[in-house]
C-alpha cells in the first residue's frame, strides 16, 4: 500500500561532463526492468526512491563508466 | 438580481481532478498490461496492486450516455485471483494530486474544507466496492464505500460531504499539502483484503490504521474471474458538501494538465525531411548540444527514458530541467525527427 512502489535493480552514476569532467548527479537506474535516466532532483520520484534506498543500505549507486 | 436568485451552470475550475474525464491518453489506448505503481495507459491514472492475477487496461468507448464523455478507463481481467487473500489489493482508479492543488483545503488545520467525489463506473461484478482519500505519506485515511447496485450498468456514484480533515497523524506526521510533491491520493479499490478493511466509514484516521482504506467488510473481489471488465470515468473531486455536475474542461486544457506530470515525444510520421530539431551547438570538439523545450513547464525535472529513433548517434549526455532538456553528442550531425520517441516523466 505504499505510495513508492519500485523495483530498482541497478544503478550507476551518469558520465561526467565532457568538457569539464565535473561528475554528474544524474543516474542512470533500471527501473521495473527499463532503463532510465534519472536527474538529481528530490521532486523528482525515481531519484528520491534511490536516494532513500541508498539510505537504507539496499542500493549501491556505481560510479560512472 | 441577487447572486442568491442566480441558478449557477457549471462554474469552472472545481474538479481537482487532472483528466477527470479520461480524454488524455498519451502512453498507450489498447490493452496494456497493468504495472504496479505506473502510469501505463490513462494519463494520472496509476496503477497500483497486490494480487496473485493480472490486468489490462485500455481507453474505452463504452461511456454513460449522455454525459458528455468520449472515453471511459476500461479494466480486463486477464489471470484471475480467485481467493482475495488478507494482503491483497486493485486500484481500480487511483489519481495522485499535488499539493500546489489542494493545499485550497485547509488540511491539517481547523480551517480544513469539506469535499465531495463523484465518478461514474460500470462493472461486471455487482457489490460493495470500497475506496478512500490518503494523505501522501498514507498515514492519514478518510475510507468509504459505496454500491454497485447492477452489474454491467453505468451508475453515478456520489462520495459527498466527506469532512476536512483538521489534524495530522497522531504519530505527529502532518499534512504536507503544499508545493509540488504528492499532496493527496483518491483511491478506488475493485479488491481489498481484510488487512485494509474496517475503518470507520468518512470518518479520518489519523492513528495510521492500515485498516482505513476501506470502511465495508463485504468488499467485492472483482478480480474474482476471468474477463472480468469494469469502466470508469467523470471523476470529480470538488471542495463542496455535495457533488455537482462533471465539469468538463477543454481538450487542450486537459491535455496541458498532464504535460505537468508525463510527456511523450510522439512519434509522427517520419524521414529526414522531417527534421524536428538537430544539434546546433559545438564550443570544443566533441561537443555538440540541443535543446529540447517541452509544452509545458514540469512538475520536476523529470526522468527520461524509453527513447528510439535517434538519428545518426544517441547523446551521451542528458541534463534534465523543469522546462527543457540538453542533450549532448560526442559527433555534430545528429538530429531528432518525427520518428524519435522518448518519455519525459515528472510523475509523483
Amino acid at each position: 500500500m505504499n505510495n513508492i512502489d519500485m523495483n530498482i535493480t541497478e544503478a550507476k552514476y551518469a558520465p561526467n561532463h565532457p568538457i569539464t569532467g565535473e561528475a554528474s548527479e544524474s543516474i542512470i537506474a533500471t527501473v521495473d526492468g527499463v532503463e532510465l535516466h534519472i536527474p538529481a532532483d528530490t521532486g523528482n520520484r525515481h531519484y528520491a526512491e534511490i536516494m532513500r534506498q541508498v539510505t537504507e543500505g539496499t542500493l549501491t549507486i556505481a560510479d560512472a563508466d | 438580481m441577487p447572486l442568491s436568485k442566480i441558478q449557477f451552470g457549471n462554474l469552472g475550475r472545481r474538479n481537482l481532478v487532472v483528466n477527470g474525464g479520461t480524454l488524455i491518453w498519451q502512453r498507450a489506448i489498447a490493452a496494456t498490461a497493468s504495472v504496479n505503481a505506473q502510469v501505463t495507459t490513462c494519463d494520472r491514472v496509476t496503477n497500483q496492486f497486490s494480487h496473485g492475477g493480472a490486468t489490462t487496461t485500455e481507453r474505452s468507448t463504452d461511456v454513460p450516455a449522455g454525459q458528455g464523455f468520449q472515453y471511459s478507463l476500461k479494466h480486463v481481467v486477464t489471470t484471475a485471483d480467485a481467493s482475495m487473500g488478507t494482503d491483497d489489493y486493485y486500484d481500480v482508479y487511483q489519481t495522485r494530486l499535488e499539493g500546489n492543488d489542494v493545499a485550497q483545503l485547509c488540511y491539517g488545520t481547523s480551517s480544513a474544507k469539506k469535499t465531495s467525489l463523484s465518478f461514474w463506473i460500470k462493472s461486471s461484478v455487482a457489490g460493495v466496492y470500497n475506496g478512500a482519500i490518503t494523505a501522501q505519506t498514507a498515514k492519514i485515511k478518510i475510507p468509504f464505500n459505496f454500491t454497485i447496485s447492477s452489474a454491467d450498468t453505468w451508475q453515478h456514484i456520489k462520495i459527498e460531504n466527506l469532512p476536512g480533515a483538521t489534524a495530522g497523524a497522531d504519530d505527529g506526521t502532518a499534512w504536507v499539502a503544499s508545493g509540488n510533491n504528492l499532496g493527496l491520493l483518491v483511491r478506488i479499490f475493485g479488491m481489498l483484503g481484510t488487512r485494509w478493511r474496517g475503518g470507520a466509514d468518512r470518518t479520518w484516521n489519523t492513528a495510521n490504521d492500515e485498516n482505513a482504506y476501506g470502511s465495508s467488510n463485504s468488499q467485492v473481489n472483482w478480480m474474482g474471474t476471468l474477463s472480468n471488465t469494469l469502466y470508469i470515468t467523470g471523476v470529480q473531486f470538488e471542495i463542496s458538501s455535495a457533488s455537482t455536475d462533471f465539469e468538463h474542461r477543454s481538450y487542450a486544457d486537459e491535455l496541458d494538465g498532464c504535460y505537468r506530470y508525463y510527456y511523450k515525444k510522439p512519434a509522427d510520421g517520419g524521414g529526414e525531411d522531417d527534421l524536428v530539431l538537430a544539434n546546433d551547438y559545438n564550443n570544443s570538439t566533441g561537443n555538440f548540444w540541443m535543446s529540447f523545450y517541452y509544452p509545458r513547464q514540469m512538475r520536476a525535472r523529470p526522468t527520461y527514458g524509453n527513447a528510439s529513433g535517434w538519428v545518426t548517434q544517441v547523446p551521451q549526455t542528458i541534463n534534465e530541467g523543469v522546462r527543457w532538456v540538453a542533450f549532448q553528442f560526442t559527433n555534430g550531425g545528429a538530429y531528432l525527427d518525427r520518428s524519435t520517441t522518448f518519455d519525459l516523466d515528472a510523475e509523483m
